[in-house]
């Protein structure tokens, strides 16, 4: 607390309405709002970037990658594979069959296939392939046109039965296939010649594994099959070893001796389950929006009604009274007005000396402005201990005309234009020895700025006379 | 009707809501249904605008630099509590503070509320209307409304040369004769009659006075009384250009004011006339000590007017108000346009019959600029300053030479000079 502090104790006792000068009281309202504002920012920030640290996975390899020895990387399920024979080949785009081969296809992300790399696929199937598609979602399941559609219900329990005639299946299990995807059989889909068969989870209505054979080759060896799978959860390094899901995995995925797992590339274009950013937003996104639009009308009306309207006053002109004077320097500053403005000096200063000496102000019988030339230099200069030739020159210009008006007629400028020719000493003084006191040049033959200067240093040297001639 | 920020917070809430929401659309439908109906109980339950009442009291004028305290009463004849936000709106020159008042008025009774004014002009100030804001309990919208309840405040003058006044009646007594200093008062009208004192001059003895009485009596005199001032303000254009802060005419009502005090005192009859274009406010002569008051009422509406006075004019005017000899003193301003177009023609019907003085103010704004040495454009300014201030010392040579007092002093001593300038003159026994 400061010394003025202790003296206005009142800055806070009087409900800080009292317009105290002294800063001791509670910080004014910006202040405190500003400070405020800071620190709600700032906590946003901040939350942002925890959230940010926490969402974010540290960049490694993705799920699903059979070189991944991650929980949730499928390294084990490759190795097994290896080990019956099976040639595992990671790919990111579908490998050109040649006509006669047949392999294993898994596809891990369907989605963002193109439309004609699925139909592909289903032509593999047909040549006897098997192509295992990993939660392929609407997008994927329409551009295949094989009658199957996502379930609109969840399975009812985890599904672990295979509830299905599949060998495979039967052979495994149970199994925590899981996920949150499930499959069933189109209302009106037409199956395309082929079988299916719906395995797990709740069949017919949700099943999580679909499995669908090409009709005329039933469960021949030789025959390909496409392969739905709700989740691939149950071919992971973590879930491998649990229930059946080895055994479901070997004899779905190990029926031919090549397998490509095939991961697309994410920023392939054209994919048939790419979707937009507005599509990957929440349902109620735009709706929220819409909302946030009725708050901003809200807004509009809390700000926009006024406690009244401003109230109208006429209001005086103002205007400075010295405008005009200030004006017109300006004016003979823009046109270089030195003689015009040389004159004024020198009369203001020759009526101030003239009263201060004594002498009439304005003398003359009309009252002509101005007081008596002789009179005037000779008093002057002998106040002043300068010689009368000097203070004339000073006071009258060059050539000391006999008389000087404030405001000099053309007459006047020309014979002064013409007096000035005649003296040239007067014209060729450098204006460096004029601000040494002496009268300066008043129409100089060089630059404005130059000449200016020398206006400059005769307004110097008039008061400095004045200086002396006041001085007693 | 007018929501408040509450209301905007529910819907912003909403947002939130819509957001998570399973069913956006619906929900949002909801949310909004919530905050129509919410404000629409809110505005039922609001109290009434309409059956406030409202009263003034306090102070209908004041000098400008004086807080005008004012009170505003509320009466709710209505059933309900009203909790309302009252906005008293005055002209922003009236300086109204605080702007809006909160106030809860319980049905059928009555709350004040103050209002301060702090006014930055002179002149009549009325305000402008009452706005009513009437928040319902949820504090979610309010009733919005407005009253009437006129008023008039009006800003006189501040008159900050009375702190002269005291001077100036000092020298007043010391012309009177009234204080005990050596020398009799000045003036020419006979006052009475004493027993003479060795020293007093023998050209004042009374004789016929002498002879009656026995003993040497001598005249006393004293200043004239009765004399007749007219106070002449020029409020044309050049009364609105302002020194310092303020209009030359403002400074002008100060001098007249502390004239006018100075010379009631003094037992003259003051007048007042101000005239631009046309007269504006022609107050008769009075030696009545509320004279000072009225004048300064009338004073306080005055305005500078935007056009250029009319001298001839003024001096008709002035001869009109006029009966008998007087001391005339016009207030305006030292420029060639004024004095050689306007006034010289029509000073010679003025001089002829009262005496004149010219009070001007003098800017100190030209004087600093025609002191301004510190580069080449304030060089030329300071010339346009001395050449303008030439021009008014040839204007005050020539008002002089028609016999004309002038007074040209800085806003400082303005008042006191022109104070001054009657003193010299009552003093001399011109008037």
């Amino acid at each position: 607390m400061t010394a003025s502090g202790t003296l206005a104790p009142g800055g806070t006792s009087a409900d800080g309405v009292s317009p105290s000068a002294v800063r001791s009281g509670p910080r004014p309202p910006a202040v405190r709002r500003g400070v405020l504002v800071v620190a709600v920012v700032g906590a946003l920030l901040l939350g942002f970037l925890l959230v940010t640290a926490l969402v974010t996975r540290p960049a490694g390899r993705p799920a699903l990658d059979p070189a991944s020895a991650e929980s949730d990387g499928t390294r084990a399920l490759a190795q097994i594979l290896r080990s019956r024979g099976v040639v595992v080949s990671p790919a990111d785009a579908v490998p050109a069959g040649s006509a006669g081969q047949q392999d294993t296809l898994v596809v891990v992300r369907p989605g963002r296939l193109t439309h004609d790399a699925l139909t592909g696929l289903l032509g593999r199937v047909w040549r006897g392939s098997d192509v295992v598609l990993v939660a392929p979602g609407d997008a994927v399941l329409d551009a295949l046109d094989v009658g199957v559609v996502t379930a609109d219900r969840q399975p009812a329990d985890g599904g672990s039965d295979p509830r299905c005639a599949m060998p495979e299946a039967a052979a495994a299990g149970s199994v925590t296939i899981g996920g949150s995807r499930a499959f069933t059989r189109a209302d009106d889909g037409d199956l395309g010649d082929m079988k299916l068969t719906l395995c797990y989870g709740d069949p017919p209505g949700a099943a999580q594994l679909a499995v669908l054979t090409p009709g005329r080759a039933a469960a021949g060896p030789a025959a390909g099959r496409l392969v739905l799978l709700g989740s691939a959860d149950f071919l992971t390094n973590q879930e491998l070893a649990h229930s059946g899901n080895a055994a479901l995995a070997l004899g779905l995925l190990a029926r031919h001796p090549t397998l490509s797992w095939i991961t697309p590339a994410a920023d392939a274009n054209g994919g048939v389950g790419t979707r937009s950013v507005a599509e990957l937003l929440p349902a109620g996104f735009r709706w929220a929006c819409l909302q946030a639009g009725v708050v901003l009308v809200l807004l509009a009306l809390w700000r926009g009604r006024r406690l009244g309207p401003p109230v109208p006053e006429p209001l005086p002109v103002i205007v400075r009274a010295a405008e005009t004077v200030e004006g017109r320097g300006r004016l003979y500053a823009a046109a270089h007005a030195r003689d015009r403005a040389a004159d004024a000096l020198r009369a203001g200063t020759r009526v101030r000396l003239a009263e201060r000496i004594g002498l009439p102000a304005f003398a003359g019988p009309g009252g002509a402005p101005g007081p008596d030339p002789v009179a005037l230099v000779a008093s002057i200069s002998e106040r002043a201990g300068r010689s009368p030739s000097e203070i004339g020159s000073l006071l009258y210009g060059s050539g000391m005309p006999p008389q000087t008006t404030g405001v000099p007629s053309p007459i006047g400028r020309a014979r002064d234009r013409y007096q000035s020719r005649r003296l040239p000493p007067d014209v060729s003084r450098p204006p460096a020895q004029a601000a040494d006191g002496g009268p300066g040049p008043r129409r100089g033959t060089g630059r404005p700025g130059e000449r200016d200067a020398a206006l400059l240093a005769l307004a110097r040297a008039l008061d400095e006379l004045d200086r002396q001639v006041g001085g007693r | 009707m007018a929501i408040t920020g509450r209301a905007v917070a529910l819907a912003l809430l909403g947002v939130l809501v819509v957001l998570l929401s399973p069913a956006p659309g619906l929900t949002m439908l909801l949310v909004d249904l919530v905050v129509v109906g919410l404000v629409a109980i809110d505005l039922t339950l609001a109290g009434g605008v309409r059956t406030l009442e409202f009263t003034r009291s306090g102070p209908t004028s004041a000098r400008l630099d004086q807080p005008v305290p004012l009170v505003l009463g509320i009466a709710n004849d209505g059933a309900r509590t009203v909790h309302a936000r009252v906005r008293d709106a005055w002209p922003p020159s009236a300086g109204a503070r605080p702007r809006v008042h909160r106030v809860v008025v319980p049905a059928g009774e009555r709350r004040f509320l103050e209002t301060t004014l702090y006014p930055t002009r002179r002149g009549d100030r009325e305000p402008f209307r009452i706005t009513v804001r009437s928040l319902g309990p949820l504090g979610l919208a309010g009733r919005q409304g407005r009253h009437h309840c006129p008023w008039r405040v009006r800003v006189l003058p501040p008159f900050t040369s009375r702190r002269h006044l005291p001077a100036a009646l000092a020298r007043l007594r010391e012309i009177e004769g009234e204080v005990a200093i050596r020398g009799a008062g000045a003036g020419s009208e006979f006052d009475s009659l004493r027993d003479y004192v060795i020293g007093d001059d023998v050209r004042l003895i009374d004789w016929r006075g002498t002879a009656r009485r026995g003993a040497v009596v001598v005249r006393t005199f004293r200043p004239e009384r009765d004399r007749r001032v007219v106070c002449v303000l020029d409020t044309g254009r050049t009364s609105a250009g302002r020194v310092g802060d303020v209009p030359r005419l403002d400074h002008a009502l100060d001098a007249a004011l502390l004239l006018t005090a100075v010379a009631l005192r003094a037992g003259d009859r003051v007048g007042l006339i101000a005239h631009d274009s046309a007269p504006r406010v022609t107050l008769p002569g009075s030696h009545d000590h509320a004279f000072l008051a009225r004048m300064t009422d009338a004073m306080a509406r005055l305005e500078p007017a935007i056009v250029e006075a009319d001298h001839a004019g003024i001096v008709s005017t002035v001869l009109r108000e006029t009966s008998r000899r007087s001391l005339v003193v016009l207030f305006t301003e030292l420029v060639p346009a004024v004095i050689e177009e306007g006034l010289l023609p029509a000073l010679g019907t003025l001089t002829a019959r009262h005496t004149v003085v010219v009070a001007a103010l003098r800017d100190p704004r030209v004087d600093e600029l025609a002191a301004g040495r510190d580069d080449v454009r304030s060089v030329y300014a300071a010339a346009a300053a001395e050449q303008t201030l030439m021009r008014r010392r040839e204007l005050t040579e020539t008002l002089r030479r028609h016999g004309v007092e002038v007074v040209d002093a800085p806003p400082a001593g303005h008042a006191a000079a022109v104070a001054d300038a009657y003193l010299t003159l009552k003093s001399l026994g011109r008037l």
